[in-house]
């Protein structure tokens, strides 16, 4: 984490708004990336990008290394679109659930959503956070409270998932 | 696209979307105004008020079933068979071995039938195989089982549990990936696995490992598999649930022998990483070797600031399995020893290796040329 981040995370930390919009803003594009791996739609995204930021400024006084603020926020990013999900499934019994995610008309990232729903669907999470995010495998066991050997596995498997879809190189 | 594309254009900034920003701002503005005020935040509830309905899910009495025993026939179970791609010939050696138990427990309850067929197990593993009759796997959705539970002799233990359904896809000789039947798959599909078999059953796997050295063999297993349904999301769905707890017992019958290497020192490559011994067995690999304790650094553990990873074998006859074992164990003790215990995805025959592969370090991600790997010479 470079030192411009960390002080902004200080600073925010001493209920600095301004410094803590400007260090979340930088974290905008690591949020959605995350949140659109579990979410179907920008919508849903949005409503869990949101809780996100109001949570890390309630609780951000509870950080005590500035420099894990990344592993930190995504795992409250990823716990607020679980429970997001969570809460639909049990309030969604009259309605019936859409057969197909509600796919946004976002053509501007168009390319990337199709490169996204291109990874295996069990092991897209873990390998947006280790390919896209530049987590490592440890911070990844922490954020998603698994065993690092399971985030390993799952990232072989994913790999070989997308590699079988493609073909081997030769 | 390709998969070297996927995870280039994954990598790529993308445009927020608007409803996304705004949130955002939205956010933003109210600790403005709250921190103004001097108020502490009021977190935002009810997201979902008028999106949604509100109502009760309705549950599904459980009707206990009894085990019983499937008759006296043993076979082979087709997820593991498939899944590992074993031939005849390695099927033989196996029993020939005592490496395998057939089970052939069978278990009904809400209309599902799930039979436990066999289990293989070695020093390190034990991989098991399931039947699944039955259940409806709604189109173009994949299988799971919510819970999967284990004792052995009698106790709970913290060995690492891997598990899934098997999804008909197989790599040939040519190193296309194949259905298991031969079939070509369909790449521009959405979902190209095949989870349901011809005859409607569905086949399951659980794989267990031990960095610990003989741990399993000869242990009694008792395993439960609870609820069966799909993946969502993230994580398991209960819309497409059959709730259920399928329970079995045996005792994990395995083989200790595998082929045992011992190295004279011999360097990985470039590295500062020194060879000590490998334990090839058709199931798994366990490879250990020393390496300088202090370029371990645990705040910063991953692949490249640790010890060469291993990745695969190359064999007498030239084939090369760079992807031969799932993530593993990693073990580190001080002042330098390290040590990687891994679940092979395929039978290998063990006297066949001449070569184990190490991932070089500046070359992570492309994983399908011979450059990238460092090979070590098995004797």
């Amino acid at each position: 984490m470079d030192t411009e981040m960390i002080e902004f995370v200080l600073r925010a930390q001493k209920r600095d708004a301004d410094a803590f919009t400007e260090l979340m803003e930088l974290q905008m594009q690591n949020m959605y990336k995350t949140a659109r791996a579990i979410l179907y739609n920008d919508e849903d995204v949005a409503d869990a990008i949101s809780d996100t930021i109001l949570d890390c400024w309630e609780k951000l006084w509870q950080l005590k290394e500035p420099k894990f603020f990344r592993t930190w926020m995504t795992r409250i990013l990823i716990n607020n679109c679980k429970n997001m999900i969570r809460n639909k499934r049990g309030i969604s019994l009259v309605e019936t659930m859409p057969e197909e995610p509600v796919q946004e008309r976002n053509y501007e990232n168009a390319e990337w959503i199709e490169a996204l729903n291109t990874l295996p669907k069990k092991y897209r999470l873990v390998m947006v956070l280790y390919y896209v995010e530049n987590f490592n495998t440890v911070e990844i066991g922490k954020m998603l409270e698994m065993s690092e050997s399971t985030v390993r596995s799952r990232l072989a498997r994913g790999r070989k998932k997308l590699a079988g879809v493609f073909g081997i190189a030769k | 696209m390709r998969e070297e594309d996927t995870l280039r254009e994954l990598q790529e900034d993308i445009v927020i979307p608007d409803i996304v920003q705004k949130k955002a701002n939205q956010a933003f503005a109210q600790i403005k105004r709250e921190e103004n005020n001097n108020m502490r935040k009021q977190k935002k509830a009810g997201h979902f008020q008028g999106r949604r309905a509100a109502a009760a899910v309705a549950a599904v009495v459980l009707a206990i079933g009894s085990v019983t025993a499937v008759g006296a026939s043993m076979h082979w179970s087709k997820g593991l068979s498939k899944g590992l791609e074993i031939n005849e010939e390695q099927k033989e050696n196996l029993e020939q071995k005592g490496a395998t138990a057939f089970t052939m427990q069978s278990q009904t309850q809400n209309g599902i039938t799930v039979t436990a067929e066999q289990s293989i197990t070695d020093n390190y593993y034990v991989n098991i195989g399931f039947k699944v009759e039955g259940y409806q796997l709604p189109e173009g959705e994949q299988p799971d089982i919510q819970t999967v539970s284990y004792t052995l002799d009698g106790r709970r233990t913290d060995c690492h549990i891997d598990n899934g359904f098997y999804d008909g896809l197989s790599i040939n000789k040519d190193g296309d990936v194949v259905y298991d039947d031969g079939s070509p798959i369909d790449e521009n599909a959405e979902n190209v696995s095949r989870y349901v078999q011809e005859d409607g059953s569905m086949e399951y796997w659980v794989t267990l490992r031990s960095e610990k050295k003989g741990y399993f063999l000869n242990k009694d297993i008792h395993i439960e598999l609870q609820n069966i349904g799909t993946v969502g999301q993230a994580e398991f769905d209960e819309t497409n649930m059959v709730e259920g707890t399928w329970a079995f017992d045996w005792n994990l019958k395995g083989t200790d022998k595998s082929r045992e290497v011992t190295f004279d020192g011999e360097q990985i490559g470039n590295t500062e990483a020194k060879m000590i011994k490998a334990e090839i067995s058709p199931i798994s690999m366990h490879v250990e070797y020393q390496f300088p304790f202090d370029k371990y650094d645990e705040e910063e553990t991953d692949d490249m600031t640790v010890g060469p990873c291993f990745a695969g074998v190359k064999l007498k006859d030239g084939t090369v399995y760079p992807y031969l074992c799932d993530g593993g164990t990693n073990e580190y003790k001080e002042p330098d020893f390290y040590a990687f215990t891994g679940g092979n995805d395929r039978i290998i025959d063990p006297d066949e290796v001449e070569y184990l592969m190490f991932q070089k370090k500046d070359k992570y991600g492309d994983m399908y040329s011979d450059e990238y790997y460092d090979f070590v010479a098995v004797k």
